[in-house]
């Protein structure tokens, strides 16, 4: 009884949203798939490009005998009509003992075939895993152990002659222990413990990881939630890799490479305390990798701490008030602290280098939430977020004797005020906005820091909904927003592109939908932006220009291009017991100018484009849906061609 | 009303204690300084590159700029003034090693193929891949063709 107690009290206090998503308890458990057959099937054509992906499971029940046959087939053919198969026929069968109900002794066999064609040729790799497996249940903890042969077979692959192959044969081994998603039987615990190995030719590979979570009370109402990981990797593995240029394919081993991570997390969930409830939690992490035959400067080991804190009011009051206060810090290491000379010569400069990317950094951010409820279903909100990110490079070397340091130290911060206006109730309801972002980069080094500079953002936004009855539905979005930017040195930004960049824009989406008929609606949306670029002459960037000519225009914006882009999309939507059928035609233009020469020239490169579309949708039963999605875009006024987007997707289970 | 002054006089404490404060940067050097990308790299392993880094001096009117990524085998161009503009203002850090790719000079022309490079953003390695150069010196050594094949399905430096 005292544990279902317990369980409840997590169940209330796991649902703060401040705490990270390792800590939620209870997980999350997806309910037994108890039927035969579930079918899965995705196609896609878009202009050139095909994509099929279908996925079988098949559970036949059979006595004593569980079994499961996975059949996954995919196709992609790219625009250079390379074509990539991939099969899957991934199964098992385990039965289960009237006279050992604690061993479950069973078979389970993973082949995979990848074809690569292209037009010189076809590349295949096919591999087998296959061998028996046995899970027993160790007093309510599940543990499967798994062992047998692998085999690879590879053909005609890049610096082979058509029609050579290779073959190997190797073995694996695995296990796991416990379960992620179920409780251990005998203390509020996740636990799961899992490992696996494989060797086969020269590539070979062992991983151990490990997890568990869980939580306590303390005291009346408190929740604390203790979470841990761990992993480890080291080997290599075989694939099949695609070419830089994507025009051929070739078998390729994974780096040798060592991996570990380590996760700690603790959190705490509290009662009300001062008329409000506070959470608190704190992680570290440590990740290490190495590659031990690798030259590609990818070791690196980091450590992070994350501490965190939330507090809220009760949300029925008033006046309300949610905020978080969270500090990060990092540490990255690129040679795991290896003591180097401070003088650079021939044999060291290059690990001196590598050691220049070695860094700390530091963020806190913090958001607060002020909700003041008023008459008429209406509320006003204020948000306030701050986020700084400081990174330092600590190290470096001195060169014929000049310092050499890394100059990318730097400090940003972004803070955003936004106001909001809600109102919700009976037939309208909407929303009224402003929002100001201030960003601010500085680089602390003198050699970027003239590149130091603040943008300003402005946002202004409605947004209206109006239903009336059922049948007609209206609703509206404007949203204005203006960028600024400013250099803190201005006077090293006197040249036309190096002066503050400046945007704006002014859009609106109207949508709408009228019931004709109980099965016949008519749907419409009309979306206009306006939009341009360009950069600020301001007075203090323009020294150099009033030098020359004390007349010369100042503060002014030079718009280097505009744009504008507006569509229009009517359809009808027709509903007829198990079929949805929409028709529709959706028409696109934009019309763009960029400032040459002293003119706005028109560059209507994109011309516009009407793309008359069909969705279905049919429920064939209960659990079988068949949707599809088809339409043409054709292109006016340029000499590019249309083409068709066709999705069909059918997912069901019989 | 008093839940919400106890919960904001903590953050008002702190917020005073100079956590959100910036650091004061150095003094900047009488330059531009604006070569997020490290572009200068690749021409100052022919020609002298001083700090005063204008990525339109950089490139050849002409400039072609081209990429092809693994995953969604995209090739495409843009125009030259405004890709100079969107590359001025990434924020990233790119390590470039030119002394690993294969250098091919042949005239007053020189191809630079598989170059290696790693791009930086705050510090941590968020992708890197392989590029092609050819650099040609008319008066001075100019950028004439830059391809980019990222490695995964990283975007390219081309795409906004």
């Amino acid at each position: 009884m005292k544990f279902i107690w317990i369980v409840l009290v997590f169940v209330l206090s796991s649902r703060a949203g401040h705490l990270p998503q390792e800590l939620v308890w209870p997980r999350q458990t997806a309910p037994e798939d108890t039927c035969r057959l579930r079918v899965n099937s995705e196609q896609s054509l878009f202009d050139k490009t095909f994509t099929s992906t279908d996925n079988l499971v098949y559970r036949p029940v059979s006595g004593p005998y569980e079994i499961e046959q996975g059949l996954w087939y995919e196709l992609r053919r790219d625009r250079l009509r390379n074509h990539r198969h991939y099969v899957n026929a991934s199964g098992e069968v385990y039965r289960s003992l009237s006279s050992l109900p604690w061993i479950k002794p069973g078979f389970d066999w993973i082949p995979v075939t990848q074809v690569y064609k292209w037009n010189k040729g076809v590349n295949t790799l096919m591999t087998l895993d296959a061998g028996p497996s046995v899970i027993f249940d160790l007093k309510g903890i599940p543990l499967n152990v798994r062992a047998g042969l692998s085999g690879r077979r590879i053909d005609s692959l890049a610096s082979w002659r058509n029609g050579d192959h290779r073959s190997s044969v190797g073995a694996y081994g695995s296990f796991r222990l416990g379960a992620f998603n179920s409780v251990l039987p005998f203390a509020p615990l996740y636990f799961q413990l899992e490992g696996v190995g494989r060797s086969i030719e020269n590539s070979a590979m062992a991983s151990i990881s490990g997890s568990a979570l869980s939580a306590f009370t303390i005291g009346p109402q408190d929740s604390v939630f203790v979470y841990g990981d761990a992993s480890l990797f080291n080997g290599k593995e075989g694939y099949l890799e695609e070419s830089a240029d994507s025009r051929s394919s070739y078998f390729s081993r994974t780096p040798w490479r060592i991996e570990q991570n380590l996760n700690f997390t603790a959190g705490f969930k509290g009662r009300k305390r001062l008329l409000f409830y506070p959470s608190l939690y704190y992680s570290w992490e440590k990740k290490q990798r190495v590659f031990p035959t690798d030259d590609r400067k990818r070791d690196e080991k980091t450590a992070r701490h994350t501490l965190s804190a939330s507090a809220s009011t009760d949300t029925a009051a008033n006046l309300s008030y949610r905020g978080t206060l969270s500090f990060d810090w990092r540490e990255h290491d690129k040679l795991f602290k290896r003591v180097l000379p401070e003088k650079a010569n021939e044999s060291n400069v290059d690990s001196l280098k590598l050691n220049l990317w070695d860094h700390v950094g530091f963020s806190p951010r913090t958001n607060h939430r002020l909700q003041l409820r008023l008459p008429y279903s209406a509320s006003l909100i204020y948000d306030l977020t701050l986020y700084r990110v400081l990174t330092e490079y600590p190290n470096f070397f001195i060169d014929e004797g000049k310092k050499v340091t890394n100059i990318d130290d730097n400090d940003r911060l972004t803070k955003t005020h936004r106001v909001t206006l809600a109102y919700g109730g009976g037939q309208v309801s909407g929303e009224l906005f402003g929002e100001m972002t201030e960003y601010t980069l500085v680089y602390l080094r003198r050699a970027k820091s003239s590149s130091n500079r603040t943008d300003q953002e402005q946002k202004v936004g409605l947004a209206l909904e109006w239903t009336p009855n059922e049948k007609v539905y209206l609703s509206e979005s404007v949203l204005a927003e203006a960028k600024k930017g400013e250099f803190h040195f201005s006077d090293l930004h006197q040249e036309s592109v190096e002066r503050p960049p400046y945007s704006r824009a002014l859009s609106s989406d109207l949508t709408g939908a009228l019931l004709l008929l109980p099965e016949l609606q008519i749907k419409g949306s009309w979306s206009i932006k306006y939009s341009d670029y360009g950069f600020w002459y301001g007075r203090d960037y323009m020294d150099a220009a009033l030098a020359q000519d004390s007349t010369s225009r100042v503060d002014y914006y030079a718009i280097t291009s505009k744009s504008i882009y507006y569509t229009v999309d009517l359809g009808i939507l027709f509903q007829h017991k198990a079929l949805s059928a929409e028709v529709g035609n959706a028409f696109t233009d934009t019309y763009d100018r960029f400032f040459q020469s002293g003119n706005y020239i028109v560059t209507n490169d994109k011309g516009y484009t009407t793309k008359p579309y069909c969705d279905l949708n049919y429920i064939i039963s209960e659990n079988l849906n068949i949707s599809s999605h088809v339409s043409y875009t054709f292109v006016v006024g340029r000499s590019a061609s249309g083409y068709w987007d066709f999705r069909m997707q059918v997912e069901g289970q019989l | 009303m008093r839940a919400v002054l106890f919960c904001f006089l903590p953050f008002l404490f702190l917020s005073g204690c100079g956590i959100f404060d910036l650091k004061v940067a150095e003094p900047p050097v009488n330059v531009y300084g604006d070569d997020p990308l490290n572009l200068g790299n690749i021409l100052s392993f022919n020609t002298e590159i001083d700090d005063n880094v204008d990525y339109a001096e950089l490139f050849t009117k002409d400039v072609v700029f081209e990429y092809s990524s693994a995953m969604t085998q995209i090739q495409g161009r843009d125009e030259v003034l405004k890709m100079l503009e969107y590359l001025r203002l990434q924020a990233s850090s790119v390590d470039w090693q030119m002394d690993k790719g294969d250098r091919k000079p042949e005239g007053n022309l020189l191809i630079y193929e598989n170059v290696p490079y790693f791009v930086y953003f705050e510090g941590e390695m968020i992708c890197s891949g392989n590029a092609d150069f050819h650099i040609v010196k008319n008066l001075e050594w100019r950028i004439k063709y830059w391809k980019d094949v990222p490695d995964d399905a990283h975007t390219p430096f081309f795409i906004p």
